[in-house]
């Protein structure tokens, strides 16, 4: 891996990711005309109602952008750290036990909306990190459950955690059940954060990946057996948990932001260790960039498939992954 | 009466009946454990058909009533009447529904609303919904095109904002001045108290009728 | 004489109840090869992940010149002693260059591979004989040439204490000479090799010590012709040998199995 290489790639990934935000400035449900709710968005003096509708997009589409880059990032962390492509926030659980987490306050405080800003993201953190540290302290018990037994485990903690969230739900009035369900589902209709709030969850994700970025080269090491990555000098245990904590944020972020967004985590990485191979120095950043312009085109699409209204990104997303997930698990069953 | 849903709450002796389950999640075996003579049901709100099979195969006959319009409602309540032999009493309650209809027969439309039952996500009231009906007798055209309760883009709103905003959310005139000012700057937002307003009863009703025949009196004095 | 490379004084250890060692002491100096010998289950692994400090000792120490591994950090530890396993994993989606510049990973300080680390992995390499597929998947390569690539992505960061753990038990015998030959030429005066091995001519061809372990228990150290013949063997093997002499008087040993 060289400079050369890395700005090749990450160059047209980031006009990638810059360009699918101009498209879903572009797209949207009125009949504005296109290039009116761009200018919109420079022009103090545009028609008020053009500028709402202009900022309106370009909340949904940053934070799409943020929510992609941050589970793409927690995957290829997961991936590497546990040594199986198909371990992904979503599938793993850290995703269901933040959403119970969510569901919990919201019984609590009223609703999702009651808490503000970041302060909202503060339960969904606190979930991540349970699942996070549950899924450590198996790997450190019951080490012959091998990673295939990891990714069961977390299909029960994600049956867990839906069934106590149906359970909550049945506490809930008849409208915080309609938001809620949404949510579950996964949706950039509701952006909880202020503009303010959103350049600060965007500062927190930034400043995560480039703390993983110090680690790409552990992570590299982290795909051999613990043997000779400890060999090699990786204080093995220690960096595993630090990593997969790092993960758990990015997911705690994106579900306070978002809901349940599933399987971005798994087919962006997967598909940029086709494109570039696995070395992680190129599959993080790549998988940032490609994650957050593809969560974008997502959400455009969301946004603009059905005439008179919207379907939540998360149905986008699990029609785009699901298959995805098969078609890894077949290929490393007839590999393997 | 001998038990209600989670979610009944008038006329406030009812809520100490036994719960039976959600309108969404009825529990057959609560249901039976009451051993009523009759089961009444909604055809709209998600029930599910295989409750009602289960209670009919128990022995409980069901009684599925529509509600997705103001029409079915009067229908329901003379049905309901005439099963339970008090059709005095329903012709009593239909009446208004009756002279509401009545009212809005050939009357052309004022202008198009919304009825905004959640803001976040913001969900309303689409076709073949009881409240498009309870908007058109009040002279409003239904802004929203598609079937029962669905996410309505906000951009449409902002786009073109209606005439009249109907919220049930409980958000409040506040909510839509802060996340919406375009919108709030052009529409009237009519803000309705969710209890009464978000089930389609005689509460209701009554609050329509006097909502449709008053302004309708001032727009007959014009 | 001077310090040796590798020093294992006294230690004990057990997996659970079972004692593997008891005060078992161990030497090898500097450009030594020893080799581990003994059936499969003797403890030969243990002792080779003893050895590269990736298990601690319950007693006594284990020093690489002269310095207790216990006491170094995991990336210092790494600079003195390089470790590959039996089965040794090369990362799937890499090549084989880019796998032996991960061997060079305690002395990496840019987030990219420099000039010299490639030149470096590029000589390795060439010294295992792998530079006309250097730039290959781990997956296309066959059973020896993987074997070779993990070879060099050990001898690239020129660690004073090589271990490798049954280097050969998957290759055929002419591929398991190449890879001890590759060794011995690796070794310098001030580099030491300890090789688990379950083939007895193989260590007699090549190591200057063996070790040879039966049930965690050592029962013979030193020069493989001073310390190995028949009945030791038979003893450690659980089966009848006869000796032959080779050439330059090396013994070499035969199972004499009947039937």
């Amino acid at each position: 891996m060289n400079s050369r290489r890395f700005l090749l790639i990450l160059i047209p990934l980031a006009v990638f990711a810059a360009g699918s935000v101009v498209l879903a400035l572009l797209l949207g449900p009125s009949d504005f005309r296109a290039g009116e709710v761009l200018g919109a968005l420079f022009a103090g003096d545009a028609r008020a109602n053009l500028r709402e509708i202009a900022f309106l997009r370009l909340d949904r589409a940053l934070a799409a952008l943020l929510v992609g880059a941050a589970l793409s990032a927690a995957g290829v962390v997961t991936q590497s750290v546990l040594r199986n492509p198909l371990a992904e926030p979503y599938i793993l659980g850290i995703s269901g036990a933040a959403g119970l987490a969510s569901a919990l306050s919201a019984l609590v405080f009223g609703s999702i909306l009651a808490l503000s800003g970041l302060i909202s993201a503060a339960p969904a953190v606190l979930g991540a990190l349970g699942a996070v540290l549950f899924i450590i302290g198996v790997q450190r018990t019951v080490r012959a459950l091998g990673s295939e037994g990891l990714i069961l485990l977390g299909v029960m903690v994600n049956a867990f955690c839906g069934s106590m969230v149906i359970a909550l739900a049945s506490f809930m009035g008849e409208m915080q059940l309609m938001s809620f369900f949404r949510w579950l589902i996964g949706s950039f209709a509701i952006v909880p954060y202020s503009e303010g709030d959103l350049v600060g969850a965007g500062l927190l994700v930034l400043g995560l990946v480039f703390m993983l970025m110090f680690d790409a080269r552990t992570m590299n090491l982290l795909s051999l057996s613990d043997d000779e990555a400890r060999s090699l000098g990786v204080n093995v245990n220690h960096r595993r948990r630090y990593l997969l904590l790092i993960a758990g944020m990015l997911t705690a972020v994106s579900v306070s932001l978002a809901g349940l967004v599933g399987f971005v985590g798994l087919v962006v990485p997967h598909a940029v260790r086709r494109a570039f191979g696995a070395d992680v120095r190129i599959v993080l950043p790549a998988s940032v960039l490609t994650g957050a312009g593809l969560l974008v085109l997502c959400d455009t699409l969301a946004r603009n498939v059905l005439p008179g209204t919207e379907v939540p990104v998360g149905v986008v997303t699990a029609l785009l992954g699901a298959p995805v997930f098969v078609v890894i698990l077949l290929s490393r069953s007839r590999n393997g | 009466m001998a038990g209600v849903t989670t979610y009944c709450n008038y006329p406030p002796e009812v809520r100490k009946l036994p719960k039976v389950g959600s309108l969404i999640a009825p529990s057959v075996e609560m249901i039976l454990s009451l051993s009523p003579d009759l089961a009444v049901a909604t055809r709209s709100s998600g029930n599910r058909l295989e409750s009602a099979v289960a209670l009919y195969g128990a022995g409980v006959p069901v009684l599925a009533l529509r509600d997705d319009s103001l029409a079915a409602l009067r229908d329901s309540y003379v049905e309901l009447g005439r099963m339970l032999e008090r059709e005095k009493q329903a012709k009593e309650l239909a009446r208004p529904v009756e002279e509401v209809l009545k009212y809005a027969e050939g009357r052309e439309p004022k202008g198009r609303a919304v009825w905004v039952v959640s803001v976040e996500p913001l969900f309303v009231a689409g076709s073949a919904t009881f409240y498009e009906d309870a908007m058109r007798v009040m002279g409003f055209v239904n802004s929203a095109s598609t079937e029962g309760y669905s996410e309505y883009p906000k951009e449409s709103l902002i786009a073109q904002p209606p005439d009249v905003i109907f919220d049930v959310s409980g958000a409040g005139e506040e909510w839509w001045r802060e996340n919406l000012p375009t919108v709030s700057d052009v529409s009237e937002v009519v803000v309705l108290e969710a209890d009464i307003w978000s089930r389609p009863g005689p509460r209701l009703i009554e609050r329509l009728h006097e909502q449709v025949m008053t302004n309708g009196q001032r727009r007959g004095g014009d | 004489m001077a310090e040796p490379v590798l020093r294992i004084s006294d230690i004990s250890f057990s997996y659970s109840a079972r004692k593997i060692f008891g005060a078992l002491s161990l030497e090898i100096g500097c450009g030594e090869l020893c080799c581990v010998l003994g059936e499969n289950g003797s403890g030969k692994t243990t002792l080779a992940r003893i050895a590269a400090g990736l298990l601690r000792v319950e007693s006594g120490g284990v020093s690489v010149r002269g310095r207790s591994l216990s006491g170094l950090s995991a990336p210092e530890r790494a600079r003195m002693v390089v470790y590959s396993p039996q089965k040794p994993v090369l990362a799937e989606g890499r090549t084989a260059l880019e796998s032996v510049v991960q061997g060079l990973h305690p002395y990496a300080h840019s987030f990219f591979d420099t000039r010299e680390e490639l030149q470096k992995a590029r000589d390795a390499l060439t010294a295992t004989g792998c530079s006309g597929f250097s730039d290959r998947e781990p997956n296309s390569l066959s059973g020896g040439e993987y074997q070779r690539v993990a070879l060099a992505r050990a001898f690239v960061r020129n660690a004073p204490l090589v271990v490798l753990d049954e280097p050969v038990a998957h290759l055929d015998v002419s591929h398991g000479v190449s890879v001890f030959r590759m060794l011995r030429a690796h070794l310098s005066d001030e580099s030491a090799a300890l090789v688990t091995v379950h083939d007895a001519n193989l260590a007699c061809s090549f190591a200057d010590s063996v070790l040879l372990l039966k049930d965690g228990r050592p029962l013979a150290f030193g020069p493989p012709r001073e310390v190995l013949d028949e009945k030791v063997m038979s003893k450690a093997f659980g089966l009848e040998f006869i000796s032959v002499e080779g050439r330059e008087g090396r013994r070499l040993f035969l199972p004499d199995i009947s039937g």
